[in-house]
């Protein structure tokens, strides 16, 4: 989960890092709340989850509180439909020096990873990075800077989070230091323990607004239980619906159909022996797109999955939208001879092209046979 | 460096959660493909029986029982697995598998830190297994009964993916490939074994004549090998696949919690072009990952 900079700084804050006192206002505010008096010049943000908001346009400077309404409609019309979790109001502020302080997990040592420049801001380069011995131990660099990257590391283990970044950490010309942007991004395994991400804005990652069926996806993954794994569902621009399965084999098999000229009209990846009434219910989803000329279930050879009861959920779930469009299956594993004769009969009997692929037949070589068949 | 410890039909193995959905099921599957698993440990049902296999509260009282025993497995739920991990190692077990998937990436870390400070090997979380000759199998790897098909040999298949991993396996067997070992790190962002780990420990076997790597974008494993960090001396084929991720708005995980390209990330073929150019054979087609499998070996 990516959290927008307001979330983002209610974290720092508890982390001992300085912020300046802002205003979260709606999306749909008309202008500066009657009850708060207006704190002078402010900078007006957008909380969207894009990098480079301010080459972007979605961060206005505002004077007064008369000019705020059409600040606040030109962000508005700036937005459009990309997910916002409204308009964050901070005064402005005089700076003196600008740095980018960022941590992570080194994913090949498992350690984290602090890194700081001095010249931070929109066009940051490469930073140096440091691990926490090293920051505690370096005077090279000024103590509030040490500290805030310091704060950053015992906030990714407290609030589990993955990433967090600065940038700018501004000096400000009083000489203190606060945190002008914020990037946190929370692991989402560990939402468990943390009751209080509740009170965070829960935008969509994708950069644009959810189109109707990847919200109903977003719905039923959030109550598919434990069974099994269902992964993202993305809409794309093609004419192929995919079901896949395997994480791996999900990107292999996505790499195939656009080496073999075909294109997909979604990813969706459910794997790990997923409840068969909850799979029909995501493939339904998918497979519900208007368009679709073709249908692609594939999946690497499984360890556990039944395969008979991942085909048989995917079949219904062609029934249930009348969907006779050609079909191919490409899925090895626990009573996957079973499926394919099931597969068969279903095919005769429906009139529906099917071909099921055991595993011999290799995941390029079934996406060729899937595009052959569709007329271009 | 970690240190791999034999296996055989004969090797006792524990299992934490056997009384669970999950960990019922594993453990018949286990036993399915020749494993001996000797106990399992359920907190509160200590007395209990599972499958002829006694089960006891804590992996301890295991070890009492089974002194021999030094092998675990764990099927917790994720919330769990950290505290199950740091028991086990407490208790005197050196080699921990984990199938959990969805482990907190702090506890992950913590779990490896656990596990180095013991000596000891950690593998997984949202590992599907580990499967080698002679006959041994931890997890799922290579589905109900795997051995019935595969052929002994020199090659060691690594991945992240627990189905590529399998794919590869099932490939090899009908190609008559020789293998000695497959492995599933688990697709997340750390691993108690990683891949980087994995290449270690097969580079040292003397049974491992070839290396069949499966790795996503977002690994580790890309940089320690561009790095020159580590220089594999055995030979080594890399399938490598994400072009279409390019397609997909980018810094989020496909499939895997930590396969993701990055925003600032170069071009997968571009990482492709400089693996070869390290003088590994990388390819992004699985069918031509097991041509090059068939020629390594």
């Amino acid at each position: 989960m990516k959290l927008v900079e307001f979330d983002g700084k209610q974290l720092f804050r508890e982390a001992g890092i300085g912020i300046l006192p802002g205003v979260l206002l709606p999306l749909d505010a008309a202008g500066w709340p009657a009850e708060t008096p207006w704190p002078g010049r402010m900078m007006v943000k957008s909380q969207v989850l894009q990098g480079r908001r301010g080459k972007m346009g979605l961060i206005m400077p505002c004077a007064t509180p008369d000019a705020l309404a059409s600040v606040l409609a030109t962000l508005r019309e700036r937005v459009g439909s990309t997910p916002c979790a409204g308009f964050f109001c901070e005064p402005m502020a005089g700076i003196r020096a600008e740095w980018f302080v960022s941590a992570d997990i080194d994913r090949a040592s498992a350690d984290i990873r602090l890194s700081v420049s001095a010249a931070g801001g929109a066009d940051v380069a490469a930073a140096a990075t440091r691990s926490i011995q090293e920051m505690e131990q370096d005077v090279s660099l000024p103590v509030p800077v040490r500290q805030a990257a310091l704060a950053l590391a015992s906030l990714l283990e407290r609030a589990d989070a993955t990433h967090a970044e600065i940038n700018p950490l501004a000096e400000l010309e009083d000489g203190s230091f606060v945190a002008l942007d914020a990037k946190v991004e929370l692991d989402d395994a560990a939402g468990f323990r943390h009751p209080e991400r509740a009170a965070f804005a829960a935008l969509s990652p994708l950069g644009r607004a959810l189109t109707e069926r990847e919200q109903a996806y977003e719905t039923f993954a959030a109550s598919a239980g434990h069974r099994g794994t269902f992964g993202r569902y993305v809409e794309l621009d093609g004419d192929i619906a995919l079901i896949l399965s395997g994480g791996g084999a999900s990107i292999v098999a996505l790499d195939a159909l656009q080496a073999a000229g075909g294109r997909a009209a979604n990813y969706l990846e459910a794997s790990g022996n997923p409840d068969p009434v909850m799979l029909r219910e995501a493939a339904r989803i998918a497979l519900a797109r208007p368009g679709i000329r073709g249908v692609w279930v594939a999946g690497s050879f499984a360890n556990f999955t039944d395969i008979q009861a991942t085909c048989g959920a995917i079949r219904q779930a062609m029934d249930d939208l009348a969907l006779s469009v050609p079909v191919v299956i490409r899925r090895d594993g626990p009573n996957a001879q079973i499926a394919a004769d099931e597969a068969a009969a279903w095919a005769a009997a429906r009139a529906t092209p099917c071909t099921f692929h055991r595993a011999d037949t290799s995941l390029e070589a079934s996406a060729r046979h899937l595009v052959s068949l569709l007329p271009v | 460096m970690i240190t791999w410890p034999h296996f055989d039909t004969t090797t006792p193995v524990l299992v934490q959660g056997i009384t669970g959905k999950e960990g019922l099921r594993m453990s018949s599957w286990m036993r399915a493909a020749g494993t001996r698993v000797v106990a399992g440990i359920t907190p509160g049902k200590g007395g209990q029986e599972v499958e002829g296999s006694p089960v006891f509260n804590t992996v301890r009282e295991a070890r009492e029982a089974f002194p021999n025993a030094v092998t675990s497995c764990i099927v917790v739920p994720g919330a769990h697995v950290r505290a199950a991990v740091e028991e086990a190692f407490a208790a005197g077990i050196t080699f921990v598998y984990v199938l959990t998937e969805h482990v907190p990436v702090h506890d992950v870390r913590a779990m490896r830190a656990t596990a180095a400070a013991h000596g000891g090997v950690l593998l997984g979380p949202s590992s599907v297994g580990y499967l080698q000759f002679p006959a041994f199998r931890l997890g799922y790897m290579g589905g109900m009964n795997p051995f019935a098909t595969l052929k002994e040999g020199g090659l060691a298949i690594l991945s992240g993916s627990g189905g590529m991993a399998n794919e590869t396996l099932m490939a090899c067997a009908r190609n008559q490939i020789g293998v000695r070992l497959c492995l599933a790190t688990g697709g997340d962002p750390v691993n108690g074994c990683s891949l980087t780990d994995a290449i270690h420990l097969v580079e040292s076997r003397a049974d491992v004549t070839g290396i069949a790597v499966f790795v996503e974008p977002g690994n580790a494993l890309l940089r320690t090998l561009l790095s020159g960090i580590i220089q594999p001396r055995k030979p080594l084929v890399i399938c490598l696949p994400g072009d279409a991720l390019e397609s997909l708005p980018r810094g989020l995980p496909y499939g895997h919690a930590g396969t993701v390209l990055g925003e600032e990330d170069p071009s997968l073929t571009e990482v492709r072009a400089a693996l070869t150019e390290k003088g590994y054979r990388t390819t992004a087609r699985h069918e031509t990952f097991i041509q090059w499998c068939r020629e390594i070996m």
